[in-house]
């Protein structure tokens, strides 16, 4: 329907020749064994650029959590790499993994998962405590600044709203200055409001403080607010669109959904 | 309703688990309790028909009998005639007297019992040769271990006497023979090393009286053949017919059982209620385990609860709904634990460890020992999940659409707060005043002190949740400084308070107790040092006759003796201010290091020059203080009259001293007084040596006690007169007498403490399950799972480490009230503080602590880090 369709869904590469922050090859993931198997990725070949804002779209059940999941090092793949920083993290061990996600990757959770007992600065800086290592207070100040948390950093998550404790696990996953931002449904436990604000936020981090984001999300709107969108469908890539607007990303969706009541019924991969 | 409830706890069966172990423990040590207690209701039994051989009958006194029965002699029994009664086998009257055996300058003493025609009445068994007719002349058969060590044969011949022999021909005793050997298997005459069993005539000799048949008896055993019922009725009705006044007939089992109903009224029924009384203290510390688990179990259930009641539950309902679980829980634990006790007792009487009491381990199980825990059990667990049930029907059926928050947002009821402070100030009240009453009223003053413990325990108890956080957020504030896993664990222990101050009060509870029964074990074994110091002066005393020279050396080389001072002694009177005549042993020491060397108080500086006399100060009979008119004593030697008639004494020479008084006790249980004087005053003949005795003072060589004492027994054993005194030994066994309570306390009350670790272990896992979240978001943000586990084991030992530290010191404050109650009226009290065993407890808190805590972090470090990223 639109010139951003391509026809190869499975041979997404750069295209700005902007410097590559994490790349998928061949990725496969399947759950399950014999008749009952659920193929959650089939091959995914994908690359993301640094300094972008790329979001994740698909309908429930697509694999696009999947996808994320196995990118971040959360979760293990059945075959293919994964490229981060020259290295393949399929090969790393635990260990390596939780050094590379306290240093180098952060998240964004749908449910904010601040954790009650410590405040919101607390919380804040939770990723270089673990780590053991002093808050650069500039970058600290430019990132509460950025995200309009400065009367607020002394209060309990419970005292605080839901965009609130949005902003300040944005914060959170910003702090250690990471090479890449995960960020899960991020608003899907927001009012529209919120949401605007959250992702005005996301979106201005990638601006002006020159972050890279990858977000899963199953809103059209909120896809908008990035520069690249990747729609995902049946554990494959099936739309590949820059500077998405959200009414072009719900007719891509609607497309999908129509596509999947027509069609023989794909084995359907459990919800992550 | 109740396939929902047992849904539910299916689904829980692992958070169930620890609350379970809880239950068990407590059950089992109860349901041991009352089986160890019938167990020695049987061994009871037993040591109540030993004497009975293989008799299966016996004739004794009446209840409320007249008092003519214990003039009743052999006699008066007939038993010739009861033994030609048809069905009767042969008959044994219970008689013994006291018998000396004495071969090549050897002597030993015990016990001779009455023969029988048949064998297989007698309480001991014949090993060798034969049992003695009952009208032979002079024959008896010695113990075997009598035999063995003196080389004595059956067949040969032996001079028995005794103290109570009147025979003027013989004063020496008998010649007798010995026609075989007994061993004593069921330990019916261990108190005298066994038993010799002599016919007839020789037992009334040895005894000093005429004949056999004028012996007194009691007790008549018959063997009657049962297998007829006929001759049995005929034998039994004949037999009572021709009993003395007073006397009945009783099967052995009749007899038995009596013997079991009088005991237990005033002996075994105590030491079970004491020991049950250790199974209910660990179950009431499983009700707070328990009370915890529910809790949790509740808080997590809320939005299925809540669930139901939108669909239409009513709260009543869920109220029982937990009440069902708890009562599962607390049967299928109960009924293990019943499984448990068995097993364990099972277990001890296997492994024979009990043998050395010479005590059987019999299983017998009667319907207590099944019924009494589970009931306990089930109970326990249903009331301590009571306000979990509460909780439950507090959930509104909106809270189904809420998102869950499972943090503890309670309010503290002020009410508690109000209740528990007060209890807490009338406990401290009733301390003050019991130590204000004391001096007046000691036994009152007892009660309150004991009153007060309990108020003030509880008040703590109850306000445990106001202070206890407070506490704990002191202490992880200082830990919380010690890195990122540190921290996390303060912030965790903050965030529930309510729940840590249950789990730190069941561990507190179990700490107190141990540490006040530590320190008034310590406390009392001060106080009792000291005054066993005084009350036992002298390790041993030498005296009796006149201890000659050789033996005192041979004595002084013994292994573990470390001093001997040997000296003379004189028997003198002196008049008290008050015109009363004390005997006065008077004792030559060369000079007073020499003797401080054999004392075990100190003497200070003491004149010990030719005009002085060291005495003591209260009268060794009496306990009265001694008094001297202007510090001095006239002593009048007092000597044998060889001109009258013997053992008569006459006044010898006269001695004016100096007196010093000090505190030293148990020299000699001969005279009420000893004198220690210059030994120069029996060189120069003012007192004549009339005896010697041997002071000596043991330890030194790292020989055992009762080694140095068998040895010098030995020494000794050559001079029939010499009596070994051996204040030491009394002491010893003062020691160990306090010593293995304190440790059976110590080790019962280490099932309370075990149940309340696992009460730590099974918060830590409550917390860990409910921090599932928490813990993955941690990790997905670069924790690693050593900081997880560190972060838990810290939690853990922060709670069991100030339970334990404020358990020591409420305990050792128990304790020191106790032991000033029980022991100042007896003796200076000493308040030791027990370093040793503190640092022994809280290692063990720290260990229990890094223990509870390790299944619980492999579970947190488990957790995957997706789960942090799965909806809600």
């Amino acid at each position: 329907m639109t010139t951003a369709m391509q026809a190869a869904p499975s041979q997404r590469f750069v295209e700005h020749g902007d410097p590559v922050a994490i790349q998928a090859v061949d990725l496969v993931k399947d759950y399950g064994k014999g008749d009952s198997t659920v193929h959650a990725l089939r091959h995914v070949n994908v690359a993301f650029e640094k300094g972008r804002f790329t979001a994740i779209m698909g309908p429930s059940g697509s694999g696009k959590s999947t996808l994320m999941h196995t990118l971040s090092g959360l979760d293990s793949v059945t075959s293919g790499h994964i490229m981060f920083q020259g290295v393949d993290l399929t090969t790393l061990n635990d260990k390596q993994l939780t050094m590379l996600r306290r240093h180098d990757i952060g998240f964004i959770f749908q449910s904010f998962n601040l954790l009650p007992m410590f405040t919101a600065k607390q919380n804040i800086l939770m990723p270089l405590t673990l780590a053991g290592k002093k808050p650069d207070v500039q970058w600290f100040d430019q990132l509460v600044r950025t995200l309009g948390l400065s009367d607020r950093l002394s209060h309990h998550p419970n005292e605080l709203s839901g965009g609130q404790q949005q902003r300040v696990a944005i914060a959170r996953a910003l702090i250690t200055k990471p090479e890449l931002v995960f960020a899960d449904e991020p608003t899907g436990a927001l009012d529209s409001a919120s949401s605007a604000e959250v992702l005005s936020f996301l979106r201005s981090s990638v601006k002006e403080l020159g972050q890279t984001i990858v977000m899963v999300t199953h809103d059209p709107v909120a896809a908008s607010y990035a520069d690249r969108a990747i729609v995902f469908a049946d554990g494959q890539i099936v739309a590949d669109v820059n500077a998405p607007t959200a009414a072009q990303m719900s007719d891509l969706l609607m497309q999908e959904r129509e596509r999947a009541a027509r069609g023989p019924v794909p084995p359907v991969p459990p919800q992550a | 309703m109740w396939s929902i409830t047992m849904q539910m706890m299916k689904k829980n069966v692992r958070m169930l688990i620890p609350a379970g172990i809880a239950v068990l423990i407590g059950t089992a040590f109860i349901a041991a309790t009352l089986l160890f207690s019938n167990a020695l209701d049987a061994s009871m039994t037993e040591t109540q028909t030993v004497l009975y051989g293989d008799a299966n009958y016996a004739v004794t006194p009446a209840q409320n009998a007249p008092d003519s029965v214990y003039e009743n002699t052999v006699g008066d029994f007939h038993i010739d005639r009861l033994e030609a009664v048809d069905g009767v086998e042969c008959a044994r009257p219970n008689v013994e007297g006291p018998i000396t055996y004495s071969s090549q300058d050897r002597h030993a003493s015990g016990v001779v019992i009455a023969t029988s025609r048949d064998a297989k009445l007698l309480p001991v068994s014949i090993v060798e040769g034969r049992a003695p007719k009952p009208d032979e002349p002079d024959t008896f058969a010695l113990p075997q271990r009598l035999a063995s060590q003196w080389n004595l044969k059956v067949g040969g011949t032996m001079v028995v006497n005794s103290s109570a022999n009147t025979d003027e021909a013989h004063p020496e005793g008998f010649a007798a023979t010995i026609v075989g050997l007994t061993d004593d298997p069921h330990n019916a005459y261990g108190f005298y090393g066994g038993a010799s069993v002599a016919s007839d005539g020789l037992l009334a000799r040895l005894s000093g009286t005429a004949s056999f048949d004028k012996m007194s008896a009691t007790q008549l055993y018959l063997s009657i053949d049962t297998a007829n019922a006929t001759t049995l009725g005929d034998a039994k009705a004949t037999i009572i017919g021709d009993l003395p006044q007073g006397f009945r007939l009783l099967s052995r089992q009749q007899a038995a059982d009596e013997a079991i109903k009088k005991m237990s009224s005033d002996g075994t029924d105590v030491t079970k209620q004491f020991l049950l009384a250790f199974g209910v203290l660990a179950l009431v510390v499983a009700a707070l385990v328990i009370a915890n688990t529910f809790q949790v179990l509740v808080a997590q259930r809320r939005k299925t609860l809540a669930l139901l009641r939108t669909i239409g539950a009513t709260k009543r309902q869920l109220y029982i709904s937990v009440l069902e679980e708890a009562a599962i829980l607390g049967f299928v634990a109960s009924a293990l634990g019943v499984a448990a006790g068995i097993g364990l007792i099972a277990a001890v009487g296997a492994s024979g460890v009990l043998a050395s009491a010479s005590m059987q381990i019999k299983i017998i199980i009667d319907w207590q020992v099944v019924i009494v825990p589970i009931v306990f059990g089930v109970l326990v667990t249903v009331l301590a999940s009571l306000g979990a049930a509460r909780s439950a029907t507090s959930v509104t059926p909106l809270e189904a659409m809420r998102p869950l928050e499972l943090t503890d947002q309670r309010k503290m009821k002020v009410g508690r707060a109000v209740i528990g402070l007060f209890i807490l100030l009338m406990g401290m009240g009733l301390v003050g005043f019991s130590l204000w009453m004391q001096k007046d009223h000691g036994d009152s003053a007892l009660l309150a002190a004991v009153g007060g413990c309990m108020f003030s325990f509880l008040g703590l108890a109850l306000t445990a949740i106001f202070w206890m956080p407070w506490l704990m957020k002191g202490a992880g504030a200082l830990v919380s400084l010690c890195g990122p896993s540190a921290k996390l664990a303060d912030a965790n222990i903050q965030k529930n308070p309510r729940r840590i101050a249950a789990t730190g009060t069941a561990l507190l509870i179990g700490v107190t107790l141990v540490s006040t029964i530590a320190t008034g074990a310590a406390s009392a074994k001060a106080t009792m040092n000291q005054a066993l110091d005084e009350r036992y002066s002298v390790d041993v005393v030498v005296q009796g006759g006149n201890v000659p020279q050789q033996a005192a050396d041979k004595a002084a080389k013994v292994k573990g003796v470390q001093h001997s001072l040997y000296v003379p002694t004189a028997l003198a009177t002196y008049e008290t201010p008050d015109g009363k005549t004390m005997d006065t042993l008077v004792v030559g020491v060369p000079s007073i290091q020499t003797l401080q060397d054999v004392m075990n108080i100190d003497l200070g500086s003491v004149d010990m020059a030719p005009g002085h006399a060291l005495m003591p100060q209260y009268d060794a009979y009496d306990g009265k203080r001694l008094t001297f008119a202007d510090g001095r004593v006239a002593l009048t030697e007092q000597v044998v009259d060889t001109n009258a008639e013997e053992g008569r004494m006459r006044d010898g020479n006269h001695a004016d001293l100096a007196v010093t008084q000090r505190d030293f006790r148990r020299v000699t249980q001969t005279t009420p007084v000893v004198a220690f004087v210059n030994e120069s005053k029996f060189a120069d003949g003012t007192f004549q040596d009339s005896g010697h005795m041997l002071l000596l003072k043991l330890g030194g060589a790292n020989v055992p006690l009762s080694q140095t004492f068998d040895d010098l027994t030995k020494v000794f054993e050559a001079y029939p007169n010499v009596q070994l005194g051996g204040p030491v030994a009394e002491r010893q066994q003062w020691e160990t007498m306090v010593n293995a309570m304190l440790m059976l306390l110590v080790a019962l009350l280490a099932v309370a403490v075990i149940v309340a670790v696992i009460g730590v272990a099974n918060t830590l896992s409550l917390s860990v399950i409910e921090r599932t979240r928490e813990s993955a978001t941690l990790r997905a943000i670069g924790m690693t799972r050593g900081q997880l586990r560190t972060s838990l084991a810290i939690e853990a030992v922060l709670i069991s480490v100030v339970s334990s530290v404020v358990g020591m010191v409420v305990g050792t404050l128990f304790g020191w009230l106790g032991i000033n109650m029980v022991m100042s009226s007896i003796a200076t009290v000493v308040y030791p503080v027990d370093w040793r065993t503190y640092g022994i407890i809280l290692a063990i808190a720290i260990v229990c602590a890094l223990v509870a805590s390790v299944f619980p972090s492999r579970r947190a470090a488990k957790t995957p880090p997706v789960e942090a990223l799965a909806e809600a």
